[in-house]
């Protein structure tokens, strides 16, 4: 991938494209009208009015005046298509722009925020279209991947349902009057006292400085930011710890062993996709880095904890009674708590792992628990000396308040009291995502001048006075610092599709002057650089800034050698008695986080990781809990499941009499005697959000924001259908050797134990010749079990790339979803009563010996040289005989035209490169093939053979742990055919003889043997060393899967 | 029915009693040439309720067409489902036809002749329902002449490896060998209605189909040598339709599908099937015409002994998938085996054992097959027990396969169940249409029978012709 900087281009008249905007940025932009940035798209979405008809419907027609009417209404039907259509001009370039070659992608770095913390991207864009989102290697939030975020934002900006111009009263009007009557507002506050301005958790340089510029011109107005997430009790304890909020910035490359006290920082964290990355690296174990090891401590069940080596689910108040006898282990002076016997084992085992790692262990807490708690875990860290070797301290790189929710109380009973006459809201949704305990919508209605600036007409900007179209990132300048301060700027990828404000313009707004986002951003960097002056070297400081995607050198400083505060530490966490009745733990939601992502379709259908939830928001639960509140456990006993869409019964959870009825899903693995939430559902607008999930905004309350004890239940005569994409009980068949695992002493007994689980097809026994793949190009692909964290990142990023439609809850739950990649979910009960989770990606493997291609009549799926199978979606007939022939079930069947060809601005997203695939013919993964194809043109056109590298494929590119390894196998010298090469390398169902293409690596557990003794005990194969190739004389032999693996 | 009715030499009730030769060309005859208003009230009905029923498959043929196979209660993993069922279900019916005038006739069983026309024409109209699902079935119907070898301007051929594309062969093949077969069996009756019809309009429509043909000793012969080629050629046909039918299944990888026991297996069934359904029509229509003299209770019993043969093979079947299941020594047959038996759908598969297994048992009894009441509602479990094999095999096995993630349910919904119905609505139509137009028993062959029949209570039976 390359980034352009296009640096000049063809004059055409209408036409809009990223070069021009370039060189409109280059020109003097200082003079230029802001206008040109607009597309042709502005114009159809000019809004009229509604004009009721003057002429009253006639009540009772005769025969005649209706003959004369349908005459009427027919020659007018004539007059309608005479309608002048508005002047458009579709003109080839006259002079051909340099750097766009059509049909050829360009990528562009940028970034966006995601509570507050900059991610950075590289965009993909088809003449002027970002269509793809992928992972920028500079940045150090993304160091190349993404996350499902990232992936799904670009769905976002087309999305149909965007506000598209600026309301009054919810009836079209243009900013002019909005700018006037703020103004008018304004002038009429005494130093603009009453004015109050809530802005998301941002790190914007040019934010603070027009906020700083506000508050010179009103000096009594406030700024809050309201975030339903955010990382207040980060900062709360590293305050409480050092006497100064601090912003922790985890080194997970650099530990051996990590302690998750409720922190999931590979789904939550600030930079997750990183995270992952540095994670994944001590996971990985094909190369030198020494094994990791991750303790989890967590009150719900989060992909952190899936992927721990020692999980120990309690109760969200218990996560801190542990936490405190860890530190009182470790010496820390605090008071132990009485543990279970469990709890006990866990953490002298844990102790001395901590000890034994000193400086190279990483004690993590999640924003979800306390500050107190925050406090002890820095606590912690420094006794250990974790800090600057697995863990740095830095200065937060949030605008603040940092204490984002109690200032945003104060607000709110401003609002109560009256206080606030001028309140204007910026890329929040309080209305609805507010804890209910605040009334915000009452309070709201307090305020006399209300403004709303929002991609979406939400909960909120109903309510408002006035509501402004707000910007997607892609169509708009912005800055920001990421999650370890390095800084980037932000550019946009196409023009703003309606009349759309950015936070930073509307502020400019508000301060009077009126500037567009790309000077306000200007002015703020040449006033940071100092380069105001020198222009030539602001152009060069701009340009390699905008090419970079980042700002090189510019992450903070880490703080060494902070001493913990001793007061900080004694705070007595009174964890709640054992009559505390059930907890209730709140979560972002993994796919809708707290409500913004509830109108993308992309997230709505993606599988939550543990539950593969899609399409609603539930209270998930423990088997045990569910049994103590008489909640029915669905699908218990899989054998006996004779119902085709599982029904869950509805409950209504009450914490202090706030009241939320969701369905109840038991999953194993949860803690007992808890229950989670996520945010995200319940939302009342959008054709996608609406009426989705439930608000658990309604059961949270301010004081307690994540985990509050005390909720009574009642289980409601209701149930309702979930579509979940996986059946939801423990299952993993017994001897099916599908996730073949082994503990690490186990593995370096027998580093191929994962071939030797299964049982390779003997081609003695086949009558038909082999196929000869040993020449050119042959691709293969290797995912990696033990770097892959089930994020489903991969999921989204096949759907951006293919074309891939969403099919609905109702089609999801007829098991008709389209994914073509999935993360297959697999739950293992151990002998210690635990339950485990394994993950593996599954998407066509590429077979060489294609069960599917056979016994297609027409002829419709073959295979091409180089190794690919391939589906010829226009001679497709739709027999469906080769999905129910694929022993992997990953084609998928366009069972309905599921693709929407009528919304204009959804089309916009597509990849011109991949077929939309019609009604009735069958698809799945072709490895990116056009991709593939791509490359294999550019390697002709330089006259070269491809080389390693060249083709990358989506899902791969996306990954933020580097899980999946595509390439030539071919190619000796390849990572995949190194890979492939491994001794943990293998196949699955292969003694099918399908010779699946796609191989993975074995997954390898790294336990505490003293926690874990059986780790230590070699595997035993029923086939004995080298059995992949053992046969009886009968060559009929299937091996039992050994005991390691307790299976349902 | 006449009070006492000579039996054979050796003891057995005969297959034709209290007829001559005009006696029986004229009752047959009748059946076709009476006026409407003659016709019994269950005539009527039936056709009545086959007609109705028709439109609920035109109806379901057009929500297929226009909304997409999603209509149906298809996923994935379970990509086939009714209509892959009801269309091996159907060409199962359509067995015995093929079976009773060929296979019979070679080996010269007399008492076929009774039963073969209606037989044979019950086939026709069992694969013109069975044809109209896989032509359906697929997500493209309107391209579905791509399964055709046929030149075209893509250079495109089908896949010759696909068993699905031996199906197009095997069942087209069928169709139009058996067409052929009832076809030239049906020419010298359909002379004898050309001279027997009085209304102008079916004089016409007989002598149209007559073929001119005089009854000349040449005409004689000539058919004679056809009707034994076409035997000959349907024989081979009724072993290889089902066979290749099963080869949909056995060919794939599918535990439960990947079986080498399915040809025999599968043609056995289609035989069981076949015969009930043969009767399932049968025993109603003889009372209804008063054919108890013509289709006799020893036909009767000769065809529950049939059916008793083939119910033993398919049991044999259902036995030897269960031990080859664990014989395999694979996780996967096991657990398939294990899915059938306890599954969600195991309620399916022990009624099939029910249905096809247990309450076939009764044939044993001669009191049984020669009772028509029981023999009919043995019949119906037969049917029933057929469909529910289908069911057991094509959906059981895809429900659950190899990897558990990709594990789903499958039901049929309201059109998957309109269809079904609806082709059994063809097939009523079909039959009554049949019944009245054409002599549903073959009268040419009832006279060489009854000329036989006296040539031997005349001690002339070994005297050959």
């Amino acid at each position: 991938m390359k980034n352009a900087t296009p640096t000049s281009f063809g004059d055409s008249a209408l036409r809009l494209d990223l070069p021009r905007m370039r060189k409109i940025q280059e020109d003097d932009y200082k003079n230029r009208d802001r206008r040109i940035f607009r597309s042709l798209l502005e114009r159809d979405a000019t809004e009229l009015p509604v004009v009721k008809s003057a002429s009253p419907e006639p009540e009772g027609v005769d025969r005649r005046s209706f003959m004369k009417m349908m005459g009427g209404s027919v020659a007018l039907a004539g007059l309608a298509a005479c309608t002048k259509q508005p002047k458009e001009l579709i003109v080839p370039y006259v002079k051909a722009p340099e750097e766009i070659i059509p049909g050829r992608p360009m990528f562009f770095a940028t970034s966006y925020m995601f509570g507050g913390y900059g991610q950075g991207v590289l965009v993909e864009s088809h003449m002027g279209r970002p269509t793809k989102i992928e992972g920028h290697a500079p940045h150090p939030a993304s160091a190349g991947g993404t996350d499902v975020f990232a992936q799904a934002s670009v769905l976002d900006l087309y999305d149909p349902d965007r506000s598209q111009s600026s309301r009054k009263n919810n009836i079209p009007k243009d900013i002019g009057s909005f700018q006037s009557e703020l103004a008018a507002e304004l002038s009429k506050l005494r130093g603009g006292e009453g004015l109050r301005i809530i802005l998301p958790n941002s790190s914007s340089p040019t934010e603070k400085r027009l906020a700083d510029k506000i508050l010179d011109a009103y000096p009594e107005a406030r700024f809050h930011v309201f975030d339903a997430v955010g990382s207040d009790n980060e900062y709360a304890g590293t305050e409480l710890a050092f006497g100064k909020p601090m912003q922790v910035v985890p080194r997970l490359d650099q530990a051996d062993v990590i302690l998750s006290l409720d922190s999931d920082f590979l789904g939550w964290g600030n930079a997750r996709a990183r995270y992952a990355r540095d994670f994944a690296s001590r996971r990985r174990l094909t190369g030198d880095a020494e094994r990791n090891r991750l303790y989890s401590v967590e009150s719900t069940f989060s992909q952190t904890g899936a992927n721990a080596d020692h999980r120990l689910p309690v109760r969200g108040g218990r996560v801190h009674s542990v936490a405190r006898a860890v530190a009182s282990a470790l010496g820390l002076g605090v008071a132990s708590p009485e543990l279970s016997e469990k709890e006990t084992a866990f953490v002298s085992a844990l102790v001395a792992d901590l000890k034994a790692a000193g400086s190279k262990a990483l004690v993590l807490v999640g924003e979800g628990q306390a500050p107190e708690l925050h406090a002890l875990g820095s606590a912690i860290n420094h006794s250990l000396g974790a800090y600057g070797n697995t863990v740095d301290l830095i200065e937060p790189v949030l605008n603040g308040p940092l204490n984002a929710n109690a200032d945003f109380q104060d607000l709110v009973r401003d609002m109560h009291n009256g206080n606030v006459k001028v309140l204007v809201m910026m890329g929040v949704n309080p209305v609805y995502a507010a804890p209910i305990t605040l009334r915000f919508a009452d309070a709201l209605a307090r305020v006399p001048f209300t403004a709303h600036l929002s991609q979406h007409m939400d909960e909120t900007g109903k309510l408002c006075l006035w509501h402004l179209s707000m910007t997607h990132y892609l169509e708009s300048w912005a800055d920001m610092a990421a999650y370890d301060g390095t800084m980037s700027i932000a550019q946009p990828l196409i023009a703003p599709l309606y009349k759309s404000h950015s936070i930073i313009e509307l502020l400019s707004m508000i301060a009077g002057e009126e500037q567009t986002a790309f000077e306000l951003i200007q002015d703020t960097w040449k006033a940071r650089t100092g380069l105001g002056n020198d222009e030539d070297g602001f152009r060069r400081f701009w340009r390699s800034a905008l090419h970079d995607g980042i700002l090189q050198n510019t992450a903070s400083r880490a703080w060494r050698g902070i001493p913990v505060r001793s007061e900080a530490l004694p705070r007595v966490y009174e964890e709640a008695g054992s009559d505390f009745g059930l907890e209730v733990v709140f979560q972002p939601d993994p796919r809708l986080w707290d409500g913004q992502y509830a109108n993308n379709p992309w997230m709505q259908e993606l599988p939550a990781p543990v539950s593969t939830l899609t399409w609603d928001t539930v209270v998930a639960m423990s088997p045990n809990t569910a049994r103590k509140y008489r909640i029915r456990l669905t699908n218990e006993d899989v054998q006996k499941r004779t119902s085709v869409r599982p029904t869950v019964q509805i409950i209504e959870l009450n914490l202090s009499n706030r009241i939320v009825q969701g369905p109840a899903l038991v999953i194993p693995g949860y803690p007992d005697d808890t229950v989670t939430v996520t945010l995200g559902g319940g939302r009342q607008i959008g054709t996608v959000a609406k009426g989705v999930g439930f608000n658990a905004a309604e059961l949270r309350s301010v004081a307690n924001r994540w985990i509050e004890q005390g909720a009574t239940v009642r289980v409601l005569k209701r149930e309702m259908e979930l579509a979940l994409t996986q059946d939801h009980f423990p299952l993993q068949a017994d001897g099916r050797a599908i996730i073949r695992q082994a503990t690490m002493p186990q593995f370096h007994a027998a580093p191929d134990f994962a071939r030797q689980m299964g049982h390779e097809f003997d081609r003695r026994y086949t009558l038909y010749p082999d196929w000869d793949y040993t020449k050119g190009n042959q691709w293969g692909m290797v995912i990696d079990l033990n770097t892959c964290i089930g994020c489903n990142a991969c999921m989204v990023a096949c759907q951006a790339e293919n074309n891939i439609p969403t099919v609905g809850k109702g089609e999801v739950m007829n098991s008709r979803h389209m994914s073509w990649i999935r993360v297959d979910r697999y739950f293992e009960e151990t002998e210690e009563g635990d339950t485990r989770l394994h993950v593996m990606p599954m998407a066509c493997v590429h077979c060489e010996n294609a069960p599917c291609e056979t016994v297609c009549p027409v002829g419709a799926t073959m295979h091409s040289n180089d190794g690919l199978n391939m589906m010829v979606y226009n001679r497709c007939v739709g027999t469906r005989y080769c999905s129910n022939n694929c022993p992997y079930k990953v084609r998928r069947f366009n069972f309905y035209k599921y693709a929407d060809h009528e919304t204009e601005s959804i089309k916009l997203q597509r990849n011109p490169n991949v077929t939309v695939r019609a009604r009735g013919v069958m698809e799945k993964c072709t490895y990116c093939v056009q991709r593939i194809n791509n490359a294999r043109i550019d390697a002709k056109v330089q006259n070269r053979p491809l080389k390693d590298g060249d083709v990358i494929t989506a899902c791969q590119s996306a990954c933020p742990a580097e899980a999946i390894t595509f390439g030539d196998i071919n190619d000796k010298n390849s990572r995949v055919a190194k890979l492939k090469a491994h001794p943990l390398n293998h196949t699955i169902l292969e003694s099918l003889n399908t010779r699946a293409r796609t191989s993975y690596l074995g997954k390898v557990r790294n336990p505490n043997p003293v926690l874990e003794p059986s780790a230590l005990t070699p595997l035993h194969f029923a086939h004995g060393p080298g059995g992949h190739h053992a046969h009886d004389e009968e060559g009929v032999h299937v091996h039992r899967q050994d005991s390691s693996t307790r299976s349902h | 029915m006449s009070s006492e009715v000579k039996r054979d030499p050796d003891g057995q009730l005969p297959y034709i009693s209290g007829h001559n030769l005009a006696s029986v060309s004229d009752k047959i005859s009748e059946i076709t040439l009476r006026p409407m208003k003659n016709l019994p009230l269950i005539w009527y009905g039936g056709l009545a309720l086959g007609v109705a029923l028709l439109q609920l498959l035109f109806l379901a043929i057009y929500m297929l067409i226009t909304r997409g196979t999603g209509i149906w209660g298809l996923n994935v993993p379970v990509a086939w489902g009714f209509a892959i069922i009801n269309f091996v279900w159907w060409i199962g019916i359509g067995h015995a036809g093929t079976l009773i005038s060929a296979i019979l006739f070679l080996f010269k069983q007399d008492w076929r002749t009774s039963i073969s026309r209606f037989a044979e024409a019950m086939t026709l109209f069992a694969v013109v329902c069975a044809g109209l699902f896989p032509l359906l079935h697929v997500g493209r119907p309107w391209l579905v002449y791509w399964l055709f070898p046929y030149p075209n301007t893509l250079g495109m051929w089908p896949q010759f490896r696909s068993p699905l594309l031996w199906d197009v062969f095997a069942v087209s093949t069928y169709a139009t060998v058996s067409i052929m077969f009832w076809f030239t069996g049906l020419v010298p009756d359909l002379a004898t209605m050309r001279a027997k019809a009085k209304d102008v309009w079916a004089k016409k429509f007989y002598h149209g189909l007559s073929l001119g043909w005089t009854g000349s000793a040449r005409h004689w012969h000539r058919y004679e040598v056809a009707y034994l080629l076409l035997a000959g050629l349907s024989t081979p046909l009724v072993l290889s339709v089902h066979s290749i039918v099963s080869l949909d299944f056995a060919v794939s990888l599918e535990p439960g599908w990947h079986t080498t026991i399915f040809p025999p297996y599968f043609v056995a069934g289609a035989i069981f099937a076949g015969f009930a359904m043969v009767l399932t029509f049968m025993i109603p229509v003889r009372s209804i015409f008063g054919m108890k003299d013509l289709l006799t209770d020893r036909h009767l019993n000769n065809m529950a002994k049939v059916m008793l043969f083939s119910g033993l093979i398919v049991a044999y079947g259902y036995m030897m998938e269960l031990f080859f299941g664990w014989y395999s020594a694979s996780v996967f047959e096991r657990f398939m085996v294990l899915n059938r038996l306890t599954g969600p759908y195991d309620v399916s598969y022990w009624m099939l054992i029910l249905c096809n297994v247990l309450v076939p048992q009764a044939l044993w009894s001669y009191k049984v097959r020669t009772n028509p009441v029981l023999l009919f509602i043995i019949c119906q479990f037969i049917s029933v027990g057929m469909w529910l094999e289908r069911f057991v095999i094509v959906v059981i096995s895809l429900h659950r396969d190899f990897l558990d993630s990709s594990w789903a349910m499958y039901a049929g919904t309201k059109w998957d169940w309109a269809m079904y119905i609806g082709t059994m609505g063809l097939f009523l139509t079909l039959v009554f249409l049949f019944i009245r137009t054409l002599p549903f028993i073959a009268i040419f062959e009832m006279r060489e029978l009854i000329h036989k029949d006296e040539h031997k209570h005349d001690d002339h039976s070994d005297e050959k012709h």
